[in-house]
């Protein structure tokens, strides 16, 4: 049995890591979506975070632990700071200002040359990051989301997601909790960051652009925002189809496409939605919950 | 118990309702009457602080609240029932009820309060694991009216609560309203339909563009030739659209 786990890690195990560390990353995502923040920071979250624990890890030669919960903190610092003036902004004015602040992360990622090592990037980062870690942090974070949908706040940020000025009048701080939700989104795509930056030996100002902050939007929505498992089905799901294309060649990149196309014109709670196509008379049974269309 | 003084609040730059005072006593119903446009919700929505007011004062039991975040509003006793009921569709009805005793976190006694507003709405307690937006729109409404009761307000603020439902209906809910001040709550209502509001209400204010025309007792506005002709005479047009 073990013996067969380790073969199979041997052969696949940098695509299990990617997968467990997107789906971390959905759910920090997921943090920001179910209030209705459709954040393109993360990549420059990533990127906070990774420089930040690298420079920990080999300038300080800090624990890994105290560098990737550093790095998850410095980013949450960095989203407390630009989240009071952005969360004012709605809708596509909130994105464009989450992209920008990618962007100018990046740009100084670029040009920082003594701590981003600059264009360069930074090599040779020790490898400290095991599946079992990741694993660990998958299912904390399973159970953090659990706990969160059940919650007051859980359901007050339900409440948010379908209507805000609703629910400030209910007497929902929307403010307060966007922002606080914006900041553990930061926390944990900082951590991930970190977690990125010691698996793959290297980190450079290009790792964590655009590109990167549009999949990991891409995950819980794919997947659905209203799921427990919705974030992560999705990650696992954009993080394979990759390699399950392989066949094709250069028809990869469009077949992934067509397919997320597919999920959003048919699917628009997400995949997770294919579940929930029960007989209404069970679906009316179901006791109290705040999920699906 | 609601107090304001020379109020003027919009949008933007646009002044929607103008130099208005009302006043509602502990206890009291009160209705605002008028058309479309008059102001009647940018009133509501000025108390509630969801829309910020330009001048004048705002007072809440006594106590200055004007522009105050609409969370403080919530916890200093006064809850809306908004217009168009906004219930969360894809939540069920007991989580909605959860969501408007927000405010009081983990009080013991709201399980004995969903059980209170149960009884007050029994259609409520048979869909209570049924998603909101399956409701029909009274029941939406009485939704509306109890996630807003959830909050144990001293005073509850009524946005056109008959709004597109059926007659039978709109007696139901108006009566009630009617109930739930004399339990106690005091109400402010704003209504266009006047004459259902003049029959709960002890007192009414009339509005028109922005500005308070008069105010007078609900029975004395009941004969009154100018809300006669302005409000209650298109009694036909009424019944028809209702």
């Amino acid at each position: 049995m073990m013996a067969a786990l380790d073969g199979f890690l041997a052969s696949y195990g940098n695509l299990v890591n990617l997968c467990l560390l997107n789906t971390l990353l959905a759910y920090g995502v997921w943090l920001a979506l179910a209030a209705n923040m459709f954040t393109l920071g993360t990549g420059g979250f990533m990127a906070v975070g990774a420089y930040c624990s690298v420079y920990f890890t080999m300038q300080l030669g800090a624990p890994f632990a105290v560098a990737v919960v550093a790095g998850g903190l410095l980013a949450a610092a960095v989203a407390l700071v630009i989240g009071a003036p952005v969360l004012r902004l709605r809708g596509d004015y909130f994105m464009l200002a989450t992209f920008a602040f990618t962007e100018v992360v990046r740009v100084i990622a670029l040009n920082w040359d003594a701590v981003t090592g600059g264009a360069i990037g930074i090599y040779g980062i020790p490898r400290y990051t095991e599946t079992w870690q990741l694993v660990l942090l998958v299912l904390i974070a399973l159970y953090f989301v659990f706990a969160l949908r059940r919650s007051y706040f859980g359901r007050s940020i339900a409440a948010i997601r379908q209507d805000d000025v609703m629910s400030e009048a209910m007497g929902v701080n929307v403010f307060g909790q966007r922002l606080s939700l914006f900041v553990a989104s930061g926390f944990v795509s900082g951590g991930v960051g970190g977690l990125a930056a010691h698996l793959n030996f290297f980190v450079g100002p290009s790792d964590f652009g655009l590109l990167r902050s549009v999949d990991a939007l891409a995950y819980p929505i794919l997947g659905g925002v209203n799921a427990l498992l919705g974030p992560m089905v999705g990650a696992i799901f954009t993080t394979l189809l990759p390699e399950l294309l392989r066949f094709s060649s250069q028809w990869r990149e469009i077949l992934m496409g067509l397919l997320i196309l597919a999920v959003v014109l048919f699917l628009p709670g997400g995949a997770m939605s294919l579940l929930r196509w029960r007989p209404r008379k069970a679906a009316a049974r179901r006791p109290s919950t705040q999920g699906a269309e | 118990m609601l107090e304001l003084v020379k109020v003027t609040s919009g949008y933007g730059s646009v002044a929607a309702v103008e130099d208005i005072d009302i006043t509602v006593p502990a206890g009291a119903c009160v209705c605002l009457i008028g058309a479309n446009g008059a102001g009647k919700t940018t009133t509501l929505l000025t108390i509630c602080g969801l829309v910020r007011a330009f001048s004048g004062t705002v007072r809440i039991e006594g106590r200055d609240m004007t522009a105050r975040p609409a969370d403080r509003i919530v916890r200093a006793g006064v809850s809306l029932v908004p217009e168009g009921r906004r219930v969360v569709a894809s939540m069920s009805v007991e989580d909605n009820l959860k969501v408007g005793a927000y405010v009081r976190g983990g009080d013991p006694a709201i399980a004995d309060d969903m059980e209170l507003i149960y009884t007050r709405f029994p259609r409520l307690k048979e869909r209570r694991f049924q998603y909101a937006g399956s409701l029909s729109g009274g029941e939406q409404q009485m939704l509306a009216m109890g996630r807003a009761l959830m909050a144990r307000p001293k005073l509850l603020l009524l946005d056109e609560p008959s709004m597109g439902l059926a007659p039978h209906v709109v007696n139901d809910i108006f009566a009630t309203i009617a109930d739930i001040n004399a339990k106690g709550t005091t109400v402010l209502l704003v209504e266009q339909n006047a004459r259902k509001a003049l029959s709960v209400a002890s007192y009414g204010y009339v509005m028109e563009h922005g500005r308070i025309l008069f105010a007078d007792t609900a029975e004395a506005l009941a004969r009154d030739p100018r809300v006669i002709a302005a409000y209650l005479g298109m009694r036909a047009a009424e019944t028809a659209s209702a």
